[in-house]
C-alpha cells in the first residue's frame, strides 16, 4: 500500500511539474527543494572554484614563474615602442573577443554563473532569474558561442536546456552566401544536427554554423559550431549535417544571457 | 528518540548529497565517470533501512534529484522508490555489511536504479547511457564506502 501511495504521489507531483513547465515556471515542490539546496550549493561552488584556482596555481607554478620572468623582461624593455604597441594590440584583441556578445544590437547581455549542471538531462542552472529580467527562451552564450536556452525562470535563478539536448530545436544557417537555413537540434553530448530545408543546399565540411536570426529572441550570427560531416539521402530528398558545437559546458562557468 | 535520530541523519545526508550533486558532481568526472551523490546516499542509507524505510528513502531521493535537475519527477520518484524497496528488502536478509560489500551494493544499486529509469524514460542514446551508468556505478561504489563508514558510526548505536 505504501509503495502504491508513494508512486501515486510521484505521479501527481510529476503532473503538476509538467503543467507548471508548460507555463514556463517551476512547480512549488521543485521550487521549495531548489530554494533549500541553492544557497549551500552556490557556497560550495564558490569554494570549489577557489580551491581549484589554488591548486591550479600550485600545479602551474613553473609556468607562472616562467611567465613572471618573461613579464619582467618585457617591463625592462618598456622603452621599446614597437613592443609596447604589440602588447597593447594583443590586449585589445582579447577584450574585443570577450566583449563581442555584449554589444549585440537590441540585446542586453546579463552576466551569469553556472551554479549547477545535470548532464544526463542536458540542463544547467544559472544564478540569474526574473529579478534580472530573464525570461524563458532567452539564449545563454559562453565565450565560444550559443550554449543553451532558458527554459524555466524563478526570481533568483533559472534553468536552461543545453543546445545539444534532443529537445532543443532552433533555426540556424551555414555561414555562406547565400546562407542555407536548417533546423538545428541536439543529438546528445557533443553532437548537433542541422536538417537543411533545401536538399540541394550548398554546404561543405568545416562550414561554420551560426544562428539564423529567424527567432525574435535569438540574434543572428552567434557561432554554434562547425560542420563535421554531410549526410545526403537522395531517396527522401534530405540533407543534414553533423555539427561539432563550439560551446561546451566544461569551458563555461561564466556566461551571458541575452535579453 | 531513536527514530528521531535516524530521521535526522537520513534527512541531513540527503540534503548534503543534494548540495554536492548540484555543486560538485559535474566537476568530479574521472575518465568520463561522474558521481551521483543521490544514489550514493540511497545506497549507503538503504543498507540501514527496512522495506518501508527504503521505499520512503527512495521516494525522497527521487523527489530531490528530480526537482534539482528539472527532470520528470514521476520517472525519478518511481525508479528510486523501487530501488529503495529492493534495498530495504535485501537489508532485511542479513546481507554482509563489510565496507567492500557496501561498495558492491552501491554499484549494483546504481545500475539497477538507472536501468529502471532507462525503461521509464528511454534516453536518446542507450549505448552511451549504459556506458555512463557502468562508469558511474564504479564511482558510486567507491564513494559509498566512506559514506557508509561515517553513517555506521552515527547510526550504529541505534540501528543494530
Amino acid at each position: 500500500m505504501l509503495f502504491i501511495g508513494l508512486i501515486a504521489i510521484g505521479y501527481v507531483l510529476g503532473a503538476a511539474q509538467t503543467r507548471a513547465r508548460q507555463d514556463g515556471r517551476v512547480d512549488s515542490v521543485s521550487r521549495l527543494i531548489q530554494r533549500l539546496a541553492e544557497p549551500p550549493a552556490v557556497l560550495v561552488t564558490h569554494m570549489a572554484n577557489s580551491t581549484s584556482n589554488f591548486f591550479d596555481g600550485i600545479s602551474h607554478a613553473g609556468a607562472l614563474k616562467r611567465e613572471n620572468a618573461m613579464l619582467r623582461a618585457q617591463a625592462a624593455a618598456a622603452a621599446d615602442y614597437a613592443q609596447q604597441v604589440q602588447l597593447r594590440q594583443g590586449e585589445i584583441d582579447g577584450l574585443l573577443k570577450l566583449d563581442r556578445f555584449k554589444s549585440l544590437p537590441g540585446k542586453t547581455a546579463v552576466p551569469a554563473e553556472v551554479t549547477g549542471a545535470f548532464l544526463y538531462d542536458n540542463r544547467i542552472t544559472l544564478d540569474v532569474g526574473s529579478n534580472d529580467g530573464i525570461q524563458p527562451g532567452m539564449p545563454v552564450i559562453s565565450g565560444r558561442g550559443l550554449l543553451a536556452l532558458i527554459q524555466t525562470v524563478e526570481p533568483g535563478h533559472s534553468e536552461a536546456l543545453l543546445i545539444v539536448s534532443p529537445v532543443t530545436q532552433i533555426w540556424a544557417v551555414a555561414a555562406r552566401n547565400p546562407p542555407p537555413a536548417g533546423l538545428l537540434r541536439g543529438e546528445g553530448p557533443g553532437s548537433l544536427y542541422v536538417d537543411f530545408l533545401d536538399p540541394n543546399a550548398i554546404v561543405d565540411i568545416r562550414d561554420e554554423i551560426v544562428t539564423s536570426g529567424l527567432s525574435t529572441r535569438i540574434p543572428p550570427n552567434i557561432p554554434v559550431g562547425r560542420v563535421l560531416r554531410i549526410e545526403e539521402n537522395l531517396d527522401y530528398g534530405r540533407k543534414r549535417a553533423l555539427v561539432f558545437p563550439w560551446a561546451s559546458l566544461g569551458a563555461a562557468r561564466e556566461v551571458f544571457v541575452l535579453k | 528518540m531513536r527514530a528521531l535520530k535516524v530521521g535526522v541523519v537520513f534527512a541531513v545526508t540527503l540534503f548534503v548529497c543534494a548540495v554536492l550533486q548540484q555543486a560538485l558532481a559535474y566537476r568530479l568526472a574521472i575518465f568520463g565517470a561522474r558521481p551521483d551523490f543521490m544514489l550514493v546516499a540511497l545506497s549507503a542509507l538503504g543498507v540501514f533501512a527496512n522495506r518501508a524505510g527504503g521505499m520512503a528513502l527512495g521516494f525522497f531521493d527521487g523527489l530531490i534529484i528530480g526537482a534539482l535537475s528539472g527532470a520528470n519527477l514521476q520517472h525519478y520518484v518511481a525508479s528510486r522508490t523501487v530501488t529503495g524497496l529492493l534495498l530495504g528488502w535485501t537489508s532485511g536478509n542479513e546481507l554482509p555489511r563489510s565496507l567492500p560489500a557496501v561498495g558492491v551494493i552501491a554499484a549494483v544499486t546504481t545500475v539497477f536504479a538507472q536501468l529502471v529509469l532507462m525503461f521509464l524514460a528511454p534516453p536518446h542514446s542507450i549505448g552511451s547511457f549504459l556506458a555512463d551508468t557502468i562508469r558511474g556505478a564504479v564511482y558510486n561504489g567507491v564513494l559509498a564506502i566512506p559514506v557508509y563508514a561515517l553513517l555506521k558510526k552515527l547510526l550504529a548505536p541505534v540501528v543494530r
